[in-house]
C-alpha cells in the first residue's frame, strides 16, 4: 500500500477565520433568542430590552447551537468540515427565511425584526459563498497525457 | 520520451465528476419544479377562486384552508425554497464560487417570490402577483445560467486507438 497525497491535495482544509465567522453568526443566534426570552443587554449608553416571543427564541436557539457546532468542527478538523459547515450555513438560511416570512406577514415586528433578518441572511449568503472559494487547491491541468507512465501507452502502431 | 513539466500553467482544479453530476441534477430539479410551478400559479390565478383570507394570514394556513390547487402551489414554493438551499450547498461544496453567487440570487428571487405569493394570497394585490412572476423568471434566468456555465466534466477522457 502506497500513501498518495492527492486526497488531501483535493480536500483543503477550511481556513480557521471561517470557523470563527460561523461562532460569530452562533453568537448572534444567541443573543436573539436571549433577547426574545424577555433578556436584556445593558450596553452602557443604553439598555436593548427584548420580550417575549418564545416562537422565535427556540429556532433561534437551535440554529444558532448549529452554526456553533459546525464552528467548532471547522476549527478543531478543518480538513474535512466544509460538508458540516456548508449544511450548517444552509440549515440556517432556510431557518432565516422562514422567520422573514413570520416577520413581513406580521405588523407586530418592526424595523429592528425586518433588519435583522435581512443583515444575518445577506452574512449567511456571504459565507457561503466564501465557502465556495475558501481553500481552493490549484492543481495541473488533467488535459495533458502523462507521458512517463509508458507501461500505459498502446504498444502497437 | 520526456515527462511533462507541471509547473508552468495552473490552472483551478475542476470539482469530482460526481459531484458535477450532481450539481447538475440539482439545477435541472429546480429548473423543472420552477417551470411546473409556472404553470401551476398561472392555473390558480385564472381559474382559481382564492379565499379572501384574513389580513396577514401566513403560509400555514393557506396551505390549509386554501382550494387543492393553492395548497400544492404553496407546498411546492415550499420544496422550491429546499430546492433551492440544497443547490446553493452543492455548490458551495463543489467549490464553484461562481455558481455559488447564482444560486444565492435564485435562492433569494425563489424566497421573495415565495413572500409575494403569500402576500397576494392574503391581500389580493396585483402587484404581488407581478413581483410573483417577475421573481419566478429571475431564478429561472439563474437556474438556466447554472446549467449553462456548469462545465461538462462527468465523462472519463476516452482513449483513441488507431
Amino acid at each position: 500500500m502506497t500513501d498518495h497525497p492527492a486526497p488531501a491535495s483535493r480536500r483543503p482544509a477550511l481556513p480557521r477565520w471561517f470557523g470563527i465567522l460561523l461562532l460569530a453568526e452562533a453568537a448572534t443566534f444567541g443573543v436573539a433568542s436571549y433577547l426574545h426570552r424577555d433578556g436584556h443587554i445593558a450596553l452602557g449608553f443604553t439598555t436593548v430590552t427584548g420580550e417575549h416571543f418564545r416562537g422565535a427564541a427556540l429556532p433561534e436557539a437551535i440554529i444558532g447551537a448549529v452554526l456553533a457546532v459546525a464552528g467548532a468542527v471547522v476549527l478543531a478538523v478543518p480538513g474535512r468540515a466544509r460538508a458540516v459547515a456548508a449544511t450548517a450555513t444552509g440549515f440556517a438560511i432556510l431557518g432565516v427565511i422562514v422567520g422573514l416570512t413570520v416577520v413581513l406577514g406580521s405588523t407586530r415586528f418592526g424595523v429592528a425584526d425586518v433588519g435583522y433578518h435581512a443583515g444575518i441572511l445577506a452574512v449567511l449568503l456571504g459565507s457561503m459563498y466564501l465557502l465556495g472559494t475558501a481553500g481552493r487547491d490549484i492543481r495541473p491541468p488533467s488535459r495533458a497525457p502523462r507521458r512517463d507512465d509508458h507501461s500505459a501507452m498502446p504498444t502497437g502502431g | 520520451v520526456t515527462a511533462i513539466s507541471e509547473s508552468t500553467t495552473r490552472v483551478p482544479a475542476e470539482p469530482p465528476a460526481g459531484r458535477l453530476t450532481g450539481l447538475r441534477r440539482a439545477g435541472f430539479a429546480a429548473f423543472v419544479m420552477l417551470v411546473i410551478q409556472f404553470g401551476l400559479g398561472s392555473y390558480v390565478n385564472l381559474y382559481v377562486e382564492v379565499p379572501g383570507a384574513d389580513h396577514g394570514a401566513g403560509l400555514p394556513k393557506i396551505i390549509a384552508s386554501g382550494p387543492v390547487s393553492l395548497t400544492l402551489h404553496a407546498v411546492l414554493g415550499l420544496l422550491l425554497v429546499l430546492a433551492a438551499i440544497g443547490l446553493l450547498v452543492q455548490a458551495a461544496l463543489a467549490r464553484m464560487a461562481g455558481i455559488v453567487a447564482i444560486a444565492a440570487v435564485g435562492l433569494l428571487a425563489v424566497a421573495g417570490a415565495a413572500f409575494s405569493g403569500v402576500s397576494f394570497a392574503s391581500q389580493g394585490h396585483d402587484s404581488s402577483s407581478l413581483a410573483m412572476v417577475l421573481l419566478t423568471g429571475v431564478a429561472l434566468l439563474c437556474y438556466g445560467t447554472t446549467l449553462f456555465l456548469l462545465p461538462r466534466g462527468s465523462r472519463a477522457p476516452q482513449r483513441t486507438h488507431r
